[in-house]
């Protein structure tokens, strides 16, 4: 038993790095168990969404094997969510590749995240962030009194911090960029890998919507701050790269 | 000795008054309540109100006190404020006195608390001397802004400072709620330990591990 006020865990999930940093007055049993429930969550998440697994539903759908509508109900989620996306973006936003295969991924990470942080919340956690690579949904404050301050990475070199934002409680960032993956996305109108924009972030309520609005918004480059601003609650920081 | 303790089968029965007690107390909290809410007062004098009636018939505060106990942890802020408030009810203050102390309790210790970790965390292993880089400007909202940040050697952010920023960020926030906090601090020395999560495009694990992330992750 022991009872301390700050907790962090780090692992490997979704192909990418999975934080969790809990300042409740809590014990570590508490705080671990939660943070297992997390990565066991997103783990489960992954089998199902994975592109690169060969059996997940996304590979089976895409390959023929399964009707979409055959699907487990959280698949259906997420595609209903991302039809919707794609009409609201006016198909900045897209959940297929330019050949046809589907690949959600722009969306299901902050959706996912998004589900894994619910788990904090039901098991009692009031003050908290969770990132799963650079997606961050966060709820209360710091030990400390403060809201969670997160600095958006330099689009240009990852290992440096371009601006500080103050996470109104509650609320979530997510950032859209070319950085780190190459250019990863991809303009759902052009067919092409393109955008003005170095980085594109996304402050707001629901970490699934930040998440697709940056994706979304990133592809839109000069206008997409004012089309996520067109969201209530929802905030644009764009990074371009003329100074 | 037959006389003073009556045996069980004949017990005598409790006066009139005794008996309707029960009803009167219940009858008064309803119509005392029903009355405040038609009023225009607010929930928390509700309370008083429930507090104060013990008063009247010290017989049955067991079953009323329970209401109170059972609304504090709901109605805590209300609770804090309420305090100072029932200096005319003696035995009903009780319980609203406890629920009081246990509230601000936490906050009270949670402030030494994280006291300690602040000041420690400047965990800066060398001095701030390493890349100096100025930024492009980045835009949000409500204008340009540009920064001129510095790295230690262990690449850990120590010194930011604004090279441009729009006039009228202030007036902005006051007109939107939700305005972002974007800011940069002359202040140095806290700087670092003020970023607690690192938001970027997705990472490979590769490129995480070289990241602010992991820094932060690190630290005590």
């Amino acid at each position: 038993m022991t009872v301390a006020l700050h907790h962090k865990f780090a692992a490997k999930a979704m192909g990418t790095a999975v934080s969790l940093h809990i300042d409740d007055i809590c014990d570590a049993e508490i705080a671990e168990r939660a943070w297992r429930s997390v990565v066991d969550l997103l783990w489960v998440i992954e089998q199902k969404f994975s592109t690169f697994i060969e059996t997940s539903e996304i590979s089976r759908i895409s390959r023929g094997e399964l009707h979409l509508l055959d699907a487990s109900c959280e698949v259906i989620e997420v595609f209903d969510a991302c039809t919707w996306l794609e009409h609201a973006s006016n198909g900045a936003f897209r959940a297929r590749r330019p050949d046809g295969t589907l690949d959600p991924a722009g969306f299901v990470k902050g959706w996912a995240t998004q589900r894994a942080s619910r788990l904090l919340t039901e098991q009692g956690l009031n003050n908290w962030y969770l990132s799963v690579g650079g997606d961050i949904q966060t709820s209360g404050r710091q030990a400390s009194g403060e809201l969670w301050s997160v600095g958006i990475v330099d689009p240009t070199d990852d290992q440096q911090v371009r601006c500080i934002v103050e996470i109104p409680e509650g609320f979530a960032i997510a950032t859209s960029g070319t950085a780190a993956r190459g250019r990863h996305i991809w303009d759902g109108v052009t067919d092409q890998f393109v955008s003005p924009l170095l980085s594109f972030s996304v402050v707001g309520p629901d970490l699934m919507w930040a998440d697709a609005f940056a994706t979304a918004g990133f592809v839109m480059g000069s206008h997409g701050a004012s089309w996520v601003d067109g969201f209530d609650q929802y905030q644009a920081i764009a990074i371009s790269a003329q100074s | 000795m037959s006389q003073n303790r009556p045996s069980i089968g004949q017990q005598p029965k409790p006066s009139f008054a005794r008996q309707v007690m029960p009803a009167v107390a219940l009858t008064v909290v309803g119509v005392g309540f029903v009355s405040l809410l038609d009023g225009s007062s607010s929930g928390s004098v509700g309370l008083t109100a429930v507090a104060t009636n013990p008063v009247v018939d010290p017989n049955v505060p067991t079953t009323i006190v329970a209401d109170p106990n059972t609304t504090a942890p709901v109605a805590q802020p209300t609770n804090t404020t309420l305090a100072p408030t029932p200096v005319a009810g003696n035995s009903a203050a009780t319980p609203v006195a406890t629920a009081a102390p246990a509230a601000t309790a936490a906050p009270v210790t949670a402030a030494p608390v994280t006291a300690a970790p602040i000041t420690a965390a400047p965990a800066n292993p060398g001095a701030c001397d390493g890349d100096v880089v100025a930024s492009p400007s980045a835009q949000f909202r409500y204008g340009v802004i540009q920064l001129q940040t510095q790295f230690t050697k262990a690449n850990v952010l120590c010194n930011v400072t604004v090279l441009q920023f729009p006039n009228d960020r202030r007036t902005s926030v006051q007109i939107n709620n939700y305005a972002l906090p974007i800011y940069n601090q002359e202040a140095v020395q806290n700087h670092s330990a003020k970023i607690r999560a690192i938001s970027g495009a997705t990472y490979s694990w590769q490129a995480y591990v070289a990241a602010l992330q992991a820094v932060l992750d690190s630290r005590p």
